[in-house]
């Protein structure tokens, strides 16, 4: 029965290749996404499942209120794992330092950077584990692999990356130029789905105050890159460890606003999706929301392809009606040919999902390379992912082929047979506009979304940030020593294609930068407000373009005199309560660093110091030769490379030792709306595929439509109708239902859109322009779909049409 | 076998009501050939249909083999059918997608006979009909004799009881429509009941009997000798 069946529905199926063409390639693409949509969801629900017992593990994180809002970090103060064992000798703590890069030289070659290297106490292996990992540990002892200062545990890949095949076990590093190490232990690659990712680990005893720019790394208050970890074997050691933690703070604290911090431990299943501590993980974090809308994408990419199915098969039901009656007549029950249809939907989505996988690998790596991740396919292999998918395609078939199916076996078999079954009935029509209506909705609804957020990085791009962005660049000093920068200057002074040279701690939006707390007596007690520090030299204004409101820019004697004169921004001045930048000149200043007290002696007009997400804050500009780690040089466009060159090799001259790093301060500040540029990228893609999906279904349907009409047409064009009438005859009504979609998909998108741009402190306005675009956008494609078939029929000679019948 | 009194049959569309068997009566025998004729328009097909189980009276009775069927349902429909009724129709009705063997097949496939025993009775029926030799091709490669014997074979091919037979010969020339009456003539000898709507004087000489009809009634039969 079953063979026999198939062989029918092939030969069917073969038989009316534009039907089957439309829904196979709809439904694959649909299932495609669905199925790279549950990789990455299983990607990112897979973060840190590779510890044991992962319910005990926890990170020690803390909350601070400030005047207006709370402040979540997962950086906590570098004595706290050590505080807390001391505390309570059964708790287990692990403290460790993450440094996004290392300096590491090896014997007498050029010294390289390393990125992502750990500085972990011993108890570090105790606490994470990776006993998920198989035969995590390649090389070496994880009970004494920590223990003492100079010991490193390399990757594999790292230890295949500088020593090759040679044995790493014994070899030597120099750290940083600050720490030499030897090689101790070897483990498996840390897979990219945990959130402390390293090629590196050092024992905690080599971490100095030297690796943080000279900071105290036993003080308390000061945070850095320090994590702390706990695993709690049972209920007693959460609640010690709770207690710990806040007799921890309070017997460290030095001031009202140090007790205004809350230390507890989050779960570290958490750590991944918990978006308050996005900005002080050590990397990316996704929230659960942004997985969700992905699986409802994803939804409805599938719900597109299945209303195609359902169209289709509904309108080609007339077709095949002749069929029904046949087989009724020669014995088929209702429940036969119910099954026999939905045997034939089975196949499809079938036929279907065998491509959309092969789609979705041959996709794969792509999508790997926009988002940045390493997912693989190896969960598609998985038993539950196999039962899962069966289950889904059962359904998909369902929905696909349950209406179809009972239509056609509801057929009256005389009428059938007659080809004489009566038009589809009003609330089959109803019906089907409103899945087309469905279909173009979430359509538009997608390019409404893609347009905004377009128009949102458009704005990245064009918004005034108050500071000169293009042709500047960053280059790193490693030490912050006059003698040197006097000596990288002199060399670059004959050099035409600079135009300025700043030496500060960084541009105004970059990676460095001082935040402190600010007191003042024109703001009230007992409420912290916090300043940015910027550390730069005179010619900062100059290479920034920063444009001065009152009072003067520095001057070099204010170098010679830190903390006496500090230029700030207008927002720091309105912060004071100044509206007039002239008033506040002459007043002091306390900054949390040093206690400095310095007078304000000039007001910037606001610069950004931060992406879009963020408001403009209070702004220091400080003269402060310490910090100066950073040249800031502005370059004449036209002859960028060679001034490159140049400042490369000056560099060179002056510190032969160490690495040479530069970047570019707009492509700084574009790195900081990558999650924008992927979920611009996904918008497109789901875009794109949609309207493809919508409009493959809209050329079928036309197809019938063209058919049913051909004698109408006919007899139009003999009583001397257009072509362009008869297209719009045939056009009009699924025009309007595109018209209908964009007024249902427009209230929508602007609600989701404008929730989207809730995370810019500076963003556009939704204007009606991006509707109409895209309302024109959808009407057009959807236009240019029928047309071909309208004009094709509006076009054959009546006489023709006429004589069919 | 066929027991029909005041069989109504009307067919309302938006616009107008159409009577098209109209207090009809109609006895049919087991074993006999009965031809139906009557002008075009005045329920032939419609009566057919009804005897098929195709479609249900609006009033009326219907007995078949004694047993009351004018208010089955659908599902009942189908089984009875399925078990005893074979059609043979004026345009062959063959499903393009299926060869000749898999046409004639699918009666049975709908009954659930096994597979060996299905091969062993297409075979059989396909050799009577002497289209054999066609098994394997589909019906857009048969000439209307060849599609036509296939559709009788396909009737028959369930053994049932009842032939329905409406213009079997319409679309067929003489000597392919002969044929056909030929082939009818011997199932009936074997012993099937047959009932056929014809316009043909000639065709409805093979029959035992004709029933001619007007406006939905049935007004006089003539017995053949
Ligand atoms: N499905 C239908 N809907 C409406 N009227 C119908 C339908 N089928 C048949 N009729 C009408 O019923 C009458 C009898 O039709 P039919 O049985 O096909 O006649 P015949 O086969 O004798 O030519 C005709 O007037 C025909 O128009
Ligand atoms: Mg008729």
């Amino acid at each position: 029965m079953f063979k026999h069946t198939f062989k029918q529905i092939f030969r069917s199926l073969w038989r009316h290749k534009g039907f089957t063409g439309i829904n196979l390639l709809g439904l694959s693409l649909g299932i495609a996404a669905v199925l790279l949509i549950v990789l990455i969801g299983h990607y990112e629900r897979s973060f840190d499942t590779f510890h044991t017992k992962s319910q005990q593990l926890f990170r020690v994180v803390s909350e601070t209120s400030r005047a207006d809002q709370i402040l979540y970090n997962a950086n906590v103060p570098y004595p706290t794992g050590r505080f807390l064992r001391e505390r309570d000798p059964g708790i287990l703590a692990s403290q460790i330092h993450f440094a996004e890069e290392m300096q590491v030289r090896l014997g007498e070659e050029a010294p390289f950077t390393e990125e992502q290297v750990v500085f972990a106490d011993s108890l570090f292996f105790q606490v994470l584990d990776f006993a998920g990992i198989e035969d995590f540990w390649v090389a070496g002892n994880p009970a004494t692999a920590l223990q003492g200062p100079g010991k490193v545990v390399l990757t594999e890949s790292t230890a295949r990356q500088y020593f090759g095949s040679e044995d790493p076990i014994g070899k030597r590093l120099l750290l940083d130029n600050k720490a030499e190490a030897e090689v101790v232990g070897v483990v498996r690659d840390i897979p990219q789905n945990s959130h402390l990712p390293f090629n590196m680990l050092v024992s905690y005893g080599t971490f100095s105050n030297d690796f943080i720019g000279g900071l105290d790394v036993n003080s308390w208050g000061f945070t850095g890159n320090g994590y702390a970890y706990v695993r709690l074997q049972d209920e007693r050691t959460r609640s010690a460890t709770h207690e710990a933690l806040q007799a921890i703070v309070l017997s460290n604290a030095k001031s009202e606003a140090d007790l205004k911090m809350k230390m507890y431990l989050q779960p570290l299943p958490e750590i991944h999706f918990d978006l308050a501590f996005e900005g002080s993980n050590p990397t990316y974090t996704v929230s659960s929301n942004y997985l969700n809308m992905l699986v409802l994408l994803g939804i409805f990419i599938i719900l597109i392809a299945c209303i195609n199915y359902i169209n289709l098969s509904t309108s080609f039901a007339f077709t095949k009606s002749k069929e029904v009656g046949v087989r009724k007549t020669i014995g088929a029950s209702k429940k036969q040919l119910f099954f026999h249809y939905m045997l034939e939907t089975f196949t499809l989505t079938c036929a279907a999902a065998v491509l959309g996988l092969l789609l979705a690998l041959a996709f794969l790596p792509t999508v790997n390379q926009i988002l940045d991740k390493g997912i693989t396919a190896a969960p598609l292999l998985e038993l539950d992912f196999i039962a899962g998918s069966l289950l889904a395609l059962l359904l998909l078939t369902f929905i696909s082929g349950a209406y179809p199916a009972l239509i056609m076996a509801g057929f009256n078999p005389v009428s059938s047979l007659k080809n004489q079954l009566a038009l589809p009935g009003k609330s089959s029509v109803l019906l089907r506009k409103s899945l087309v209506v469905f279909q173009f909705s979430v359509s538009i609804l997608l390019i409404i979304c893609t347009l905004v957020i377009a128009r949102q990085m458009e704005y990245f791009q064009d918004k005034e940030l108050g500071f000169i962005k293009e042709a500047v660049v960053e280059v790193k000093l490693p030490e912050a020593d006059s003698v040197k920068r006097a000596h990288f200057q002199s060399l670059l002074q004959n050099q035409t294609g600079i135009q300025q040279l700043s030496f500060c701690m960084g541009a105004p939006v970059s990676d460095n930068g001082l935040g402190v707390s600010m007191e003042a007596p024109e703001l009230p007690e007992n409420t912290s407000y916090e300043a940015e520090i910027i550390p730069c030299d005179i010619n900062y204004k100059a290479t920034f373009g920063l444009e001065l409101l009152a009072g003067r820019w520095l001057l070099p004697s204010d170098e010679k005199n830190i903390g006496s004169a500090v230029v700030v921004n207008r927002q720091l001045i309105n912060t004071l309560g100044y509206t007039d930048p002239k008033e506040a000149i002459g007043k002091r200043i306390t900054l949390g660093i040093n206690s400095m007290r310095p007078a304000i002696v000039g007001v910037t007009e606001d610069f950004h110091t931060s992406s879009l997400h963020e408001d403009i804050t209070p702004v220091a500009l400080l003269p402060f030769p310490y910090f100066y780690v950073t040249a800031g040089i502005r370059l004449h466009p036209g002859q960028m490379r060679n001034t490159l060159a140049e400042i490369e090799e000056a560099w060179r001259t002056v510190f032969p030792e160490h690495v040479y790093e530069i970047s570019f301060v707009d492509e700084t500040l574009a790195s900081r709306y990558e999650q924008e540029r992927r979920d611009y990228q996904l918008f497109k893609a789901f875009s794109v595929i949609s309207i493809f999906i919508c409009c493959i279904g809209l050329w079928g349907l036309i197809a019938f439509v063209v058919v049913r009409k051909t004698k109408e047409i006919g007899i139009r064009k003999v009583l001397g109708a257009s072509i362009s009438s008869i297209v719009m005859l045939i056009s009009k009504d699924f025009l309007k239902l595109v018209g209908i979609a964009l007024l249902i998909a427009s209230p929508l998108a602007w609600y989701y859109m404008n929730q989207w741009l809730q995370d810019f402190a500076y963003r556009i306005e939704i204007g009606w322009a991006v509707f109409l675009i895209a309302g024109l956008f959808a009407l057009l494609i959807a236009f240019l779909t029928i047309s071909y078939q309208a004009i094709k029929a509006a076009s054959a000679n009546p006489v023709k049409s006429l004589r069919t019948d | 076998m066929i027991k029909i009194t005041n069989l109504v049959k009307v067919y309302r569309t938006e616009e107008m009501q159409t009577t098209a068997l109209n207090q009809l009566n109609l006895e049919v025998k087991e074993g006999e050939f009965v031809a139906v004729m009557g002008p075009s328009g005045c329920g032939k097909s419609t009566l057919l249909n009804i005897l098929g189980l195709l479609d249900d009276p609006d009033s009326g009775s219907f007995l078949f083999n004694g047993i009351e069927v004018a208010n089955f349902n659908e599902r009942q429909r189908s089984s009875l059918r399925k078990q005893h009724i074979g059609f043979v129709f004026q345009s062959f009705n063959l499903i393009d997608e299926l060869s000749v063997f898999e046409n004639v097949e699918l009666p049975l496939i709908y009954l659930g006979v096994k597979e060996s025993e299905r091969r062993k009775r297409v075979e059989e029926v396909l050799d009577k009909m002497q289209i054999m030799h066609r098994q394997k091709h589909f019906p857009q490669q048969l000439s209307g004799g060849q599609q036509q014997r296939v559709a009788v074979a396909r009737a028959v091919v369930n053994k049932p009881h009842l032939i329905l037979a409406d213009e079997p010969t319409g679309n067929l020339d003489s000597s392919n429509g002969n044929e056909v009456m030929e082939l009818l003539t011997d199932l009936n000898e074997q012993g099937t009941t047959i009932v056929m709507v014809t316009h043909s004087e000639h065709d409805a000489r093979y029959s035992h009997r004709i029933v001619r009809m007007l406006d939905g009634q049935t007004v006089l039969t003539d017995i053949m000798v």
